[in-house]
C-alpha cells in the first residue's frame, strides 16, 4: 500500500484547490521557509490519522484555527489522501473535513479493500503504531531534540516501545492482566454463587426433610395413608376439620359468631385465630368452676370415708333396744322407788299403829312380815343402792340413746349432704365435660395449625428457587474450569512479566544490527562508530555511543554535536522503522538537513542523502526540505523521484507549485 | 496455526512466553500453551492492522471473557 495522491483545500497554508500525486519510492519537497512544506507534510499526517500530534500542546480551539486556512471565505478545511496497493487497480482515499468548529469524520469516497483490514480498522489508523512513528519519524528540529533529549524512563520508553513491538507486548500483558482481575472476580463470585446455592439447597434440603416429617405425622394422624397432600388437598382437609370445629364450639358456646371459612388459606388462618382466642376465653372461664368441682369431689370423698361402716336400720334398732331397756329400768326403778316408799311408810305405820293390810295390795298381811322387812335397815339402805343403780342405767341409756339419736341424724345429714354433693359434682362433670371438649377442641386446632404449616411450609419451599444437585454438579464443573482458566491466564501474565526483559534484549539484539548498517553508511560520529539502545533494569532506554576500536562507550548527549545527535537520531528511527514490528509503509521527513550548520554539499549530507534514497526504495518516503543542494542531491540520486518547488507564497491561493 | 504463520514479533513473544512457562513449573502446560497460541493468532491479526495498545489489549480482554463463558457453558 502506497500514498498515491494527497489533496488538499483550504487547510492551513492551501486555500485553493491542490492535488500532489505522491512517488511510489520518494518524493520531495524544497522551498524557502514559509512556503507551506510543513503544511504539505501536516496535509499527510492529517490526511491519514485526522490528528497532528506535534501541536498537541496547542488547545483544540487553536489547532481548528491552525488547520484551517486564515483565507478560507468557507472556514472549511478538506484533506483527501489516496493509498493504492501496487498490483490492485482501485485505489482508496481517506477525506477529512473542518467546517468551522465542527470536525466531519473521514468519509471514504471508494471502498475498495485495500488495506488488510476493514474500514472501521482503517479509520482507526490515527490511534494506532503509525501516529507513534510519524510523530518520531516525521523529522523536524524540534522532533530529533525530543527524541534525544527525552527522559529515559518516561519520554523514549513509549516512543521505542512502540517501535519496538514492547508496547504491543505490554498490551497484550496489560490485557492479560485485565482479563485475569475480571477471571478473578469472576471466579470468586462463582464461589460465592455456589457457595449460596449450596447452603440454600441445604436450607431447602432442611425444610423439605421438616415438611416430610410433619407431613407424614399428619397424613398418619388423619389417616390419610399415603396420599400426598397438596395444596388444594390439604386445604380441603383442613376446611373441612375446621366445619367440624365450628360445630363443635357451637355447641359449647352458642355465641360463637365465625363464618364458615372459605377455602383458602388466609381465610382458613384467620378461622383458626379467632377459634384459638375462644378456646383460651373458654379455658379461663371454666377454670374457676374446675376448682370447685376438685373441692366438692374432696368433700365428697371424706363424707363417704366418714358413713363407711354406718347403717341407718342398724342404728334406729340399736335406739329401739334401748328404749326397751329404758322402760324395763324404769320399771324396775318405780317397783324400787315404790318398794321403798312403801318400807318407809310401813316402818312409820309401824311406828304408830298396826296395818291389817297392805296399803299396796290390800291384801292381809302379817304384820310380823311387815316388821321383818322393816327391821333391816340396812336392807332398805341396799335397796336404795340398787335405785341408784338402776337410775346411773337408765342414765346411760338415756346418754347412749341421745347419742345414737345424735348420730342417727348426723349420718341423715351426712347422707343429704352427700347426696347434695354428689348433685352438685353431677352439674360438674358436665364442666369437665365441657373442658375436655375444649381440651380436645384445642387439640384439634392444634393439629389442623400443623396441617395449615405443612401447607405453607410446602408452599414455600415450593418457592425456594433451587437448583438440583445436578445443577450444582454443572456450576461446580463450570467453576472447575473457569479455576483452570484463570490459572493459565494466571501463568500466561507472570511468563509475560518475567519474559518482558528477555523479550526487550532480543528486539534490541535484533535492532542494533540495522542501527550498525546505517550508522556504518552515516557515521554521525568519528570516534563512536557504533550506537546502541540498551534497557536498564529500572526500563530506562539509553542512546549509547560506542567506539569501534576501544570500545568505549558514551551517551550521545554528552559527547555528540547537535548535527551528530540528528544524525544519530536518522540512523535510529529508520532502523526502528525498518524493525518495527508492523510493516510501515510511509517516512515523512521534514527539513532532515536543518540542524547541519553548513548550507553547502559535505560528507554528512551526501551520506544522509544515500542513506535516505536507500530507506525510500524499502519505506515510500517523502522529504521536505528547504536545502535546495540537497533535494538536487536527492533528485540526483534518484533521478524518478517527484519532485515539487515551493516557490512562492500567495496569501489568496497558497503556495505557488510547480513541478521540479 | 503454525508458529510460521505468526509476525516475527510475536513468534519472538511466543518463544520468551513458552521458555517462560516451561520454567515456571506450571502444572497445565498444555491449557497455557493452547490458550496462547488462540490469543496470539487474535492478537496477530490486530497486529497486522496496525491496531493500537487500546485495541490489542482489548482483544486479548475478549478473547478471555470469550473462553470464560465457553468454560462456564461447557
Amino acid at each position: 500500500m502506497r500514498l498515491k495522491e494527497v489533496s488538499m483545500r483550504g487547510f492551513r497554508a492551501f486555500n485553493a484547490p491542490f492535488s500532489f500525486p505522491i512517488h511510489n519510492e520518494l518524493t520531495i519537497i524544497v522551498g524557502d521557509n514559509a512556503t507551506g512544506k510543513t503544511s504539505f507534510c501536516d496535509a499527510i499526517q492529517w490526511g491519514l490519522f485526522g490528528k497532528l500530534p506535534q501541536y498537541k500542546d496547542i488547545p483544540e480551539a487553536a489547532l481548528e484555527d491552525m488547520i484551517l486556512n486564515r483565507n478560507s471565505p468557507s472556514r472549511e478545511a478538506t484533506v483527501t489522501v489516496t493509498l493504492k496497493e501496487d498490483d490492485k487497480a482501485s485505489a482508496l482515499q481517506i477525506q477529512r473535513q473542518v467546517r468551522s468548529k465542527r470536525i466531519v469524520k473521514p468519509t471514504q469516497l471508494i471502498p475498495p479493500k485495500l488495506l488488510e483490514g476493514s474500514e472501521e480498522q482503517l479509520s482507526k489508523l490515527g490511534e494506532t503504531t503509525l501516529e507513534s512513528f510519524l510523530t518520531t519519524v516525521y523529522l523536524r528540529q524540534e522532533a530529533l531534540r525530543r527524541f534525544i533529549e527525552a527522559d529515559p524512563l518516561k519520554q523514549r520508553r513509549p516512543i521505542l516501545s512502540s517501535l519496538l513491538g514492547i508496547g504491543f507486548v505490554e498490551a497484550v500483558q496489560q490485557g492479560l492482566k485485565e482479563g485475569m482481575e475480571k477471571l478473578d472476580r469472576r471466579k470468586s463470585q462463582k464461589d460465592r454463587d455456589l457457595g449460596d446455592k449450596n447452603n440454600d439447597r441445604s436450607i431447602y434440603m432442611e425444610r423439605l426433610k421438616a415438611s416430610e416429617a410433619l407431613r407424614n405425622d399428619v397424613t398418619k394422624r388423619y389417616k390419610l395413608g399415603t396420599k400426598q397432600i397438596d395444596l388444594p388437598f390439604a386445604l380441603s382437609i383442613t376446611h373441612s376439620l375446621f366445619s367440624e370445629l365450628r360445630t363443635l364450639a357451637n355447641s359449647i358456646d352458642r355465641d360463637f359468631q365465625v363464618e364458615e371459612p372459605k377455602l383458602d388459606l388466609t381465610s382458613l388462618r384467620e378461622f383458626h385465630r379467632k377459634v384459638s382466642e375462644l378456646v383460651d376465653r373458654w379455658r379461663i372461664e371454666r377454670s374457676q368452676e374446675s376448682e370447685r368441682a376438685r373441692t366438692l369431689r374432696k368433700k365428697q370423698d371424706e363424707l363417704k370415708n366418714k358413713i363407711t361402716g354406718l347403717d341407718e336400720k342398724d342404728l334406729a334398732q340399736d335406739i329401739q333396744n334401748i328404749e326397751k331397756s329404758l322402760i324395763e329400768e324404769n320399771g324396775k326403778l318405780r317397783t324400787k322407788n315404790t318398794y321403798v316408799n312403801l318400807l318407809s311408810f310401813a316402818g312409820d305405820y309401824l311406828k304408830f299403829e298396826k296395818p291389817s293390810e297392805c296399803p299396796i295390795c290390800e291384801n292381809k298381811i302379817e304384820a310380823q312380815e311387815i316388821l321383818d322387812h322393816v327391821k333391816t335397815t340396812m336392807q332398805r339402805l341396799e335397796e336404795n343402792r340398787e335405785i341408784e343403780n338402776i337410775r346411773r342405767n337408765i342414765k346411760t341409756l338415756d346418754n347412749r340413746k341421745r347419742e345414737l339419736e345424735n348420730n342417727l341424724q348426723d349420718f341423715r345429714g351426712l347422707k343429704e349432704e352427700l347426696r347434695k354433693t354428689e348433685e352438685e359434682l353431677g352439674s360438674c362433670r358436665d364442666i369437665e365435660g365441657v373442658q375436655q371438649r375444649l381440651e380436645k377442641l384445642n387439640s384439634d386446632l392444634g393439629e389442623l395449625n400443623d396441617v395449615l404449616k405443612v401447607i405453607e411450609e410446602e408452599v414455600g419451599t415450593a418457592r425456594l428457587e433451587v437448583p438440583s444437585e445436578e445443577d450444582l454438579s454443572v456450576i461446580g464443573r463450570s467453576l472447575q474450569n473457569l479455576t483452570r482458566l484463570l490459572s493459565s491466564v494466571r501463568a500466561l501474565y507472570t511468563a509475560s512479566e518475567t519474559g518482558l526483559p528477555s523479550f526487550v534484549e532480543q528486539r534490541l539484539e535484533e535492532l542494533n544490527p540495522v542501527v550498525d548498517r546505517y550508522t556504518h553508511i552515516l557515521a554521525p560520529h568519528p570516534e563512536f562508530s557504533r550506537l546502541r539502545i540498551t534497557r536498564t533494569e529500572d526500563g530506562s532506554y539509553w542512546l549509547q555511543g560506542i567506539s569501534g576500536e576501544e570500545g568505549k562507550k558514551t551517551h550521545v548527549r554528552t559527547l555528540f554535536s547537535t548535527a551528530q545527535l540528528n544524525e544519530a537520531a536518522i540512523v535510529l528511527l529508520l532502523s526502528m522503522a525498518e524493525m518495527g514490528p508492523q510493516d510501515l509503509k510511509f517516512i515523512v521527513l521534514d527539513d532532515p538537513t536543518q540542524s547541519i550548520a553548513s548550507q553547502s554539499l559535505g560528507p554528512h549530507k551526501e551520506r544522509l542523502a544515500k542513506l535516505i534514497v536507500k530507506a525510500s526504495t524499502q519505506k515510500q518516503t517523502i522529504v521536505a526540505t528547504m536545502d535546495l543542494e540537497f533535494a538536487q542531491l536527492l533528485k540526483s540520486l534518484q533521478p524518478n523521484a517527484q519532485a515539487y518547488l515551493f516557490k512562492d507564497y500567495s496569501e489568496e491561493k497558497g503556495p505557488v507549485v510547480e513541478k521540479w | 496455526m503454525t508458529k510460521k504463520s505468526l509476525s516475527p514479533v510475536l513468534q519472538d513473544l511466543r518463544s520468551v512466553l513458552i521458555k517462560e512457562l516451561n520454567s515456571s513449573g506450571t502444572t497445565n502446560l498444555d491449557q497455557c500453551g493452547k490458550l496462547l497460541d488462540e490469543l496470539l493468532e487474535k492478537v496477530d491479526e490486530k497486529f497486522r492492522e496496525g491496531a493500537s495498545f487500546e485495541d490489542i489489549k482489548r482483544v486479548v480482554v475478549d478473547l478471555i471473557a470469550r473462553k470464560e463463558r465457553e468454560v462456564s457453558e461447557s
